[in-house]
């Protein structure tokens, strides 16, 4: 479904993702690990579209994404409709006055109708236990709170793609085993999930498959 | 500085979690029809030729402010206060001019208008305030803008507040402003804001933003809008008649 060919990215001499070459399949779950500053983040912003490679090819379903190819409001709105990504820094991604606005967001950019809308939202809010909280500015939430409201805002626009970067990062114990069993859930045959973690517990709970990026910004290898 | 940015976000985040603990009953008259209300009699009284009008809009607002609780009542009425000072200042001369009456009506309606915009400002949370412009018509980037506004307000509040405390540990014991480096605390928060409205806009792109900005929350006609729309006629025709009467009296 996604493959990389050979991308790498550099700015001002830096370079922050060397010769990264793989394919990513429907239906798994691939966890991403390896050092701070190895290129994770920046490998992450390649698959969403936010930078674009400087050498190298990457294909989503057989089309090339590139900077001239998203130029296009259309191809660029039906490449974001299937590709969810929550940003390591939650308070970032959380823009709206209210929770339940902030869910409700990403739904009426797709257009649906007012009800779809209504019901998605009432969905996503229980599910992600929101509801207590759902009248407050996402910003003044708990770590815990933002993290869980940046997860309901992307995956209640039903992506066919989920790219998460250290949903665990900032949780206490109790937050982050909350992450690792929903995350878990999560996993369907139509999704592929792609997460970024530090932390060996959650990716031996959680992966298909494992990738490891090594200090040269590349890949080191893969285990299944 | 620490202490101001303190305490807007104080005045922000109560205002959040009074929003959430009233649970969806946030206001029971509609906010546009309360900042409509509210505007218009602040115009009424602005352009008023008889000062019976002024003086009744004023009763109803000071009666609003005396069923307010006790710890509110003086921060409702600062700024009016503070607006009719300099009003009567300003009008002072008229006083030596032989005309004592136009500083008295422009003070009266100066703080009339001021504290109906307080009383306003109380009563409506800030997210209310936006939605409500939003149904006055209002283009959907304007309260947009308003929103994200707020929203920078309190991130960067506690972003510049956090630094000003590191600031504060680190010259213990210096207390010249010159050794604040407040440059580099307003460099840092502008650094930052920067940051965050480049991490906004990339979140927005990945959500398919097109311009799409709604309100989730629909409100119901109801029997107290009816009422409030049946007060603010009310007005306007006691408006109307105290012109009348001021315009056979002269």
């Amino acid at each position: 479904m996604i493959e990389l060919q050979n991308v790498s990215y550099g700015y001002g001499g830096e370079t922050a993702l060397k010769d990264f070459s793989y394919s990513f399949e429907k239906g798994k779950c691939y966890v991403i690990q390896g050092p701070n500053g190895c290129g994770k983040s920046t490998l992450f912003r390649i698959l969403n579209g936010l930078s674009f490679a400087s050498r190298g090819k990457y294909l989503f379903d057989g089309e090339e994404i590139t900077e001239k190819y998203l130029r296009d409001k259309q191809h660029a709105y039906d490449f974001h409709r299937r590709i969810g990504f929550a940003f390591q820094r939650s308070e970032i991604q959380l823009f709206c006055s209210t929770v339940e606005e902030e869910i409700a967001f990403g739904l009426w950019q797709l257009g649906l109708s007012e009800e779809e809308v209504h019901r998605r939202t009432e969905e996503y809010l229980r599910q992600l236990s929101l509801e207590n909280v759902r009248y407050r500015m996402p910003v003044n939430l708990s770590g815990g709170e933002q993290k869980r409201c940046a997860l309901a805002s992307v995956l209640a626009m039903e992506p066919e793609v989920v790219i998460l970067d250290e949903p665990e990062s900032g949780l206490d114990e109790d937050g982050q085993e909350w992450v690792r069993k929903f995350l878990t859930e999560l996993k369907s045959p139509e999704r592929l999930l792609i997460v970024a973690t530090h932390s060996k517990e959650f990716a031996r709970d959680l992966a298909d498959v494992r990738l490891y990026m090594n200090r040269e910004h590349s890949l080191d290898h893969a285990e299944k | 500085m620490n202490l101001q940015i303190m305490k807007m976000l104080r005045r922000l985040l109560r205002s959040d979690a009074e929003l959430n603990r009233s649970r969806g009953k946030e206001t029971q008259v509609h906010p546009a029809l309360r900042m409509a209300a509210a505007f218009l009699f602040v115009i009424l009284s602005a352009v008023s030729v008889n000062a019976i009008f002024t003086i009744a809009v004023l009763a109803g607002a000071l009666l609003m402010t005396a069923m307010k609780k006790a710890r509110e009542i003086p921060e409702l009425l600062k700024a009016p206060a503070a607006a009719s000072l300099l009003s009567l200042l300003i009008t002072l001369p008229a006083v030596f001019l032989g005309s004592p009456a136009t500083m008295l009506t422009v003070t009266m309606k100066v703080f009339t208008s001021v504290l109906i915009l307080a009383l306003l400002n109380n009563h409506l949370r800030w997210q209310e305030m936006t939605a409500a412009f939003g149904t006055l018509g209002m283009p959907q980037i304007f309260v947009f803008t308003l929103d994200m506004t707020m929203r920078f307000l309190v991130i960067l509040g506690r972003y510049s507040n956090e630094i000003l405390e590191a600031v504060s540990l680190r010259r213990i014991g210096k207390k010249t402003w010159k050794n604040a480096g407040t440059g580099g605390v307003l460099g840092s928060t502008y650094l930052h804001a920067v940051r965050a409205a480049e991490g906004t806009s990339e979140a927005q792109t990945c959500r398919c933003f097109r311009g799409e900005y709604k309100n989730y929350r629909k409100y119901r006609f109801g029997i107290r809008d009816a009422g409030m729309i049946a007060l603010m006629a009310l007005v306007t025709a006691f408006f109307i008649y105290t012109c009348v009467l001021a315009a056979k009296a002269s």
